[in-house]
């Protein structure tokens, strides 16, 4: 197989690849850092910049006053971009100042003078749900008579899953540079997975139209969805130093000050109550599901949707009742995290799952296999299923993994007497692609072609490390049949394609990569005629030999209607027919050129066929689903709790992927994401303050962590022809496989256990011990 | 007195002057001499995302290029050293071998970690050949990756063909280099900026005659924990002291069965030194911090920070090891056991410094056990740490020694429990009441690493596992 690696992977080894931070300094730049709240709730009673001032280097400091308009939020216009007379978390940015010197900053941090009559804080869901601290309406969806079936149910259990959230950890930590230009013009330079809302918000907020505003986008040092709506303030505040003071001016976050000032994964508490039969089908389930929003909405209701849309999963379930509420609570506004409200919804079915088998004293395996989707099901929400590959994933497991041999081997080992347990298990993932949001379904890009026959393609998509670049460059390229190397996909710019949407919900490259194609056969089509043109001509009337002469008649490619014949091949352009008379793509380019055919062109994409209504809780929401599943060993120290991923399997299926080695790396590296989440990530609190503010402390997996057999076989799809290529999106689904490696924690302390064991998620070391402690006797 | 800091960067000399030596280096490298790819996430030496090469010129016999985080190491270390960063590691312009595996292999993504991670499998291939996929593992700890989950980043690491791979100590004339800075830092380096002063004297007795005439100094050896105390924001004693120029502390010996070693032997030293002579204390190290870190901290800084929680101090403690102290007017040594008063308080004087640790290598009737709890298993700080040598004659206990950490203000040996041990055969060891005397004799608190609760099991369990791993 012809490998094509990653669009930047030489820039990555050389270090030369080029983030925020790389930006050569410019004349008059100046460094803009934050001044955050102290205390999680509370009237600001005085705020006194005036001793910062004085501090050696410091040129400004900016507060609400400054802004042209306060109010920001994704879906909710809720949130201060600075508090005003109030503050609600921890982190919440009250001023900014700009210095000359990036070392004075801490110490005029320091010195401004700030008083807060502190007011009662909510940290905590339960706190939340009992003082009916909400935010947004409550969701709701139903199928069957979930009521009136768990009444029959000849087996019923109760629960509540309580998931904590998590810290994305991308690398680079949020960083943006403003460029004041004439007429009051700003481009901004930032790490964003949406610069069409940095540049709105930033136009918003000082006042300026959006014509005024640029926002660029070349690479993020990884995002995972915390900078689709979180980048945008810092880019607000690099705008207004620049704006006020006419000079450059650059902010980037010490990872301390990320971690604490933004939002995480959001927690959520699923209280469900579940009936089956004693095969262990699932007949009806019922479920409260209640997040963690923070102290403002951000997009915690839409997390929420997604949540509601997954608690079944890979799961038929014939009753079903499911209703959500986000709380709000005086923590950091939670926000988009890789799988969104996915992973929450998940791991809650997977728990009920793993949980009945142990009451029926089944192998959880084959508890699953007799609930999942087939062709023709129908979902909680209405949605039909077509060309299901659940069953034979889960085949796969079974023969190729050797399952049963597997399990064998585990409680054999169980019997003995060892200082590990083990625990197996293998859960699916079942994702829905497309946003649950209609409107946010389209996208545009622009195909430059340029007279040397190298071409120039610009989407919506930005570049966060998920190869959305390579795969547009690859698609662009097969389109003409040109090498890779003649095509770069340039930096993400809003003057170039306006009014995008985030790259987002996993579909980045099914957005923009359509676009894109569409407007490469735009492109095709015309150069195409030309090709015929010219290729019927003689040579001595060819643009290249008459050109700028006048001597021959301009080609009319309106005119030209029948092109079938016509092939694009290994840089070359012919009839088919007659091989021998070909022209190269760069003399084709030039013909095309010289006779004024266009050779840009813009495309334009949305996803078809999706509706949702959000009210009633049905529709269509999905262009289609990505599917996988994972089984995972672990073994768990039964002196300290350690857990060790043994083993992991996995098998994805994203129907014909563009770039096998990219998606492989998006396959592992969400699972592994996963993994972490479901075990060492702990976020840990003191009265509104993330003390785990950094990786001494927030422990995201290491090298050592992985399974210690990790394979991942992505299967053979050739039924989905919905999407670009054939393709599937990748960038979200596998994430939740990582719940595997904790649903398998569960069936080692299940097996030392006589009941059903209520676990938390992550399932820490801690957690594990004590647990052990608890129910193993 | 010289006024400068030397090191050569990518085969150029570079001199620090004024307040700049006491930048990071990796701000040095990135703002000054514009080698951004040397990255910084964390600037706590905890992601690796800022790993360069070095070798130290200062203590000769050991010019071996190994990978530092250049985030914690403050400007003035960096003295005497060859340094080489992720542009420097190819000087036609073409990608080297361990880059070009990372690119066929998938292993950048975001692209944020990889120069670190080519600079962390680069140090492989300049201490190892044909890694085995643990070894590739142990190098490569002290890197975080959020995207790839690592697996395209090991198969990297497995598919560099050494054949093709020039090693960092091949790129650069270094024979001319390291005689060009050994002429550089000849002398002892004195640096007064506005705010604060670096000394650096060549010998042990003018740094203690700094420290005996001199108020409120702060000490700078391998300070990869003051490294990051400056990056926090925290701030440090103006006046500091630098041990790099002393070039009796770097010295190691070994008479019979004893071993000693001087206060800027490092880590990564330490573990080749016992590697062989005490195989359980070596396995331990393993898990305990990063290549980086261990190429850079020294184990008596580990000691002398005197955090409750540190690796080292349990196992050399449970060693009976003994610490040599210098001071301006001579001598003394000092049991390990009794150094620590209280949180952070120690038996040293003002003029005072660590000069050298010792301790005899446990004999074959020793028991060891030296074990960390911590949230995840590597790199990690630890929330309950423990260390155990029970002196054997058969089955009878005839000398234990036990130590904790993360149980109370500082590390300490459970001497009542040791006491209660001693003549007690094997087969009693792990009856109720012995495995209680642990929990009466430990008082440990709640923090962000683990709750009290958990720490009073796992302390006892940690006993448990040290019996059945011994007599299983």
């Amino acid at each position: 197989m012809k490998v094509t690696p990653h669009d930047s992977a030489v820039a990555h080894v050389t270090g030369d690849a080029e983030y925020i931070d790389d930006r050569p300094f410019v004349q008059g730049e100046v460094y803009v850092d934050v001044f955050y709240s102290p205390v999680s709730h509370g009237k600001i009673t005085n705020l006194d910049t005036s001793e910062a001032m004085k501090v050696d280097g410091v040129i400004a400091i900016y507060t609400a006053n400054d802004l042209k308009h306060n109010l920001w939020g994704s879906i909710f216009h809720d949130q201060p971009f600075l508090a005003e007379d109030k503050v609600q978390f921890v982190g919440e940015p009250i001023a900014i100042i700009a210095s000359e010197s990036k070392h004075n900053l801490i110490e005029a941090k320091q010195k401004i003078n700030i008083e807060i009559e502190t007011l009662k804080s909510t940290y905590t869901i339960e706190e939340a749900i009992t003082t009916k601290n909400f935010i947004g309406p409550q969701r709701a969806i139903k199928k069957g008579e979930p009521e009136k079936a768990l009444k029959d149910c000849p087996h019923k259990l109760k629960g509540v899953m309580k998931i904590a959230g998590q810290d994305h950890f991308y690398l680079e930590s949020q960083a943006s540079i403003a460029y004041p230009k004439e007429d009051g013009q700003i481009e901004i330079h930032a790490s964003s997975q949406h610069p069409t809302e940095v540049q709105h918000l930033v136009a918003e907020a000082l006042g300026l139209k959006q014509h005024q505003v640029v926002c660029v986008v070349k690479r993020m040092g990884g995002a995972f969805g915390g900078k689709e709506s979180q980048a945008a303030p810092f880019s607000v505040f690099t705008a207004l130093v620049a704006h006020k003071l006419n000079r450059p001016a650059r902010l980037i976050l010490t990872k301390d000050d990320d971690m604490i000032m933004t939002g995480k994964r959001n927690p959520f508490q699923n209280f469900y109550e579940v009936g089956f039969d004693e095969k262990g089908k699932i007949l009806a389930l019922k479920a409260d599901l209640y997040s963690d929003g923070g102290a403002y909405a951000d997009l915690s209701t839409a997390i929420m949707e997604r949540a509601m849309l997954h608690l079944d999963n890979a799961y038929h379930i014939p009753n079903f009742s499911v209703q959500g509420l986000v709380c709000k609570t005086n923590t950091p506004p939670n926000t988009a995290f890789r799988g969104f409200g996915g992973p929450k919804g998940v791991v809650t079915i997977e728990n009920i799952i793993e949980d009945i088998a142990k009451y029926l004293n089944k192998d959880s395996f084959e508890v699953r296999k007799i609930n999942l989707y087939h062709s023709g099901d129908t979902t909680h929400y209405g949605q039909e299923i077509d060309d299901e590959v659940l069953p034979e994933l889960f085949e796969k497991v079974e023969k190729s993994s050797h399952y049963h041999e597997w399990r064998k081997r585990v409680q054999k080992h169980n019997n003995e007497n060892h200082s590990t347990i083990r625990g197996l298990s293998a859960t699916a993932v079942k994702f829905g692609i497309s946003f649950t949001t209609r409107f946010l379904n389209q996208g545009n890009a622009l195909v430059n072609i340029h007279m040397d026959g190298t071409i120039q393609v610009s989407t919506g998509a930005t570049e966060m490390g998920q190869g959305v670049n390579t795969k547009i460059a690859q698609i662009v390229s097969e389109c003409f049949s040109i090498p890779i190397n003649d095509i770069r996909v340039m930096p993400t710019s809003t003057e170039k394609n306006p009014n995008t949407s985030a790259t987002a919900a996993s579909s980045g490259s099914d957005i923009n990569g359509q676009a894109a194609l569409s407007a490469a056969q735009t492109l095709k089509e015309n150069l195409a005629k030309t090709a015929y043109a010219v290729l019927n001509r003689p040579q001595e009337l060819r643009g290249k030999a008459v050109a700028g002469a006048g001597t021959a008649p301009e080609i009319d490619i309106s005119a030209i209607s029948d092109i079938k014949d016509i092939v694009f091949k290994d840089g070359y352009i012919y009839q088919e027919s007659i091989p021998n008379n070909k022209i190269s793509f760069s003399d084709l380019i030039l013909e095309a050129y010289l006779n004024r055919v266009p050779l840009t062109a813009q495309g334009f994409f949305r996803y078809p066929g999706i509706h949702y209504n959000k009210e009633t809780g049905t529709g269509r929401p999905f262009f289609y689903f990505t599917n996988g599943v994972a089984a995972t060993e672990v073994s768990i120290d039964k002196f300290t709790g350690e857990v060790k991923v043994l083993r992991t399997d996995i098998f994805m299926d994203l129907g014909r992927p563009i770039n096998h080695g990219i998606d492989q790396g998006q396959v592992t590296g969400a699972f592994i994401q996963g993994q972490g989440w479901v075990t060492t990530e702990n976020l840990f609190y003191k009265d509104g303050l993330l003390i785990s503010h950094s990786p001494s402390t927030y422990k995201i997996p290491s090298i050592h962590d992985i399974p210690r057999e990790f394979n991942c076989t992505l299967i053979e799809n050739n039924l989905n022809q919905k999407n670009v290529r054939a393709s599937k999106a990748v960038g979200e689904p596998p994430l939740l496989l990582g719940i595997s490696v904790w649903t398998a924690v569960k069936d080692a302390l299940h097996s030392k256990s006589q009941e059903v064991i209520p676990m938390s998620l992550p399932a820490t070391q801690e957690q594990v011990l004590m647990l052990l402690e608890e129910y193993s006797k | 007195m010289r006024t400068s800091v030397f090191f050569t960067l990518n085969g150029k000399l570079i001199e620090l002057k004024n307040e700049d030596v006491f930048l990071p280096l990796s701000d040095i490298l990135r703002y000054q001499q514009r080698k951004t790819g040397t990255k910084v996430v964390c600037a706590e030496g905890d992601c690796g995302a800022c790993t360069v090469m070095i070798a130290n010129t200062i203590n000769n016999n050991d010019l071996k290029f190994k990978a530092i985080n250049s985030c914690i190491l403050t400007g003035f270390l960096a003295d005497g050293m060859h340094i080489v960063t992720v542009e420097g590691l190819n000087k036609d312009n073409s990608i080297n071998e361990v880059q070009d595996s990372m690119v066929r292999n998938f292993g950048g993504q975001c692209g944020f970690c990889t120069p670190g991670f080519v600079m962390a499998i680069t140090n492989m291939y300049e201490q190892k050949s044909k890694p085995s996929c643990q070894n590739i593992k142990n190098y490569l700890t002290g890197n975080l990756c959020r995207c790839t989950g690592y697996k395209p980043i090991i198969e990297a690491a497995q598919d560099v063909d050494e054949n093709k791979h020039s090693k960092v100590s091949e790129l650069y004339n270094w024979e001319e280099l390291t005689k060009k800075i050994k002429e550089k830092t000849s002398s002892p380096l004195l640096i007064e900026s506005q705010a604060q002063s670096v000394y650096a004297p060549l010998t042990i007795q003018e740094a203690v005659d700094y420290l005996a005439s001199t108020q409120n100094v702060r000490i700078f050896s391998g300070a990869t924990d003051l490294g990051v105390q400056i990056n926090k924001g925290r701030k440090l004693e103006s006046k500091k002291l630098s041990l790099h120029l002393i070039k009796e502390l770097y010295e190691i010996k070994k008479e019979n069965n004893k071993i000693s070693f001087g206060a800027k032997v490092t880590l990564h030293q330490f573990q080749e030194l016992i590697e062989k002579e005490v195989p359980k204390l070596n396995d331990f190290f393993h898990i305990f911090a990063s290549p980086q870190i261990k190429n850079t901290a020294t184990v008596v800084g580990n000691l002398a920070n005197g955090s409750p929680i540190a690796d080292s101090t349990p196992t050399l403690m449970s060693l009976d090891a003994e610490l040599t102290l210098m001071g301006s007017q001579g001598k003394r040594v000092v049991p390990l056991k009794n150094f620590y008063k209280d949180y952070k308080k120690f038996d040293l004087l003002q003029d005072e410094i660590i000069y050298s640790v010792s301790f005899e290598i446990p004999n074959s009737n020793t028991k060891l056990g030296f074990y960390k709890v911590s949230q995840r298993r590597d790199l990690d700080i630890s929330c309950v740490n423990a260390a155990f040598a029970f002196e054997m004659s058969q089955d009878i206990i005839t000398n234990a020694k036990i130590t904790y950490g993360g149980v109370g203000p500082t590390t300490k040996r459970l001497q009542t429990v040791e006491k209660s041990f001693q003549g007690l055969k094997i087969q009693d060891l792990a009856k109720e009441a012995n495995i209680k005397l642990i929990e009466d004799n430990i008082a440990p608190i709640s923090d962000v690493r683990g709750t009290k609760d958990f720490r009073i099991v796992v302390g006892k369990k940690l006993f448990e596992k040290f019996i059945q791993e011994n007599w299983p």
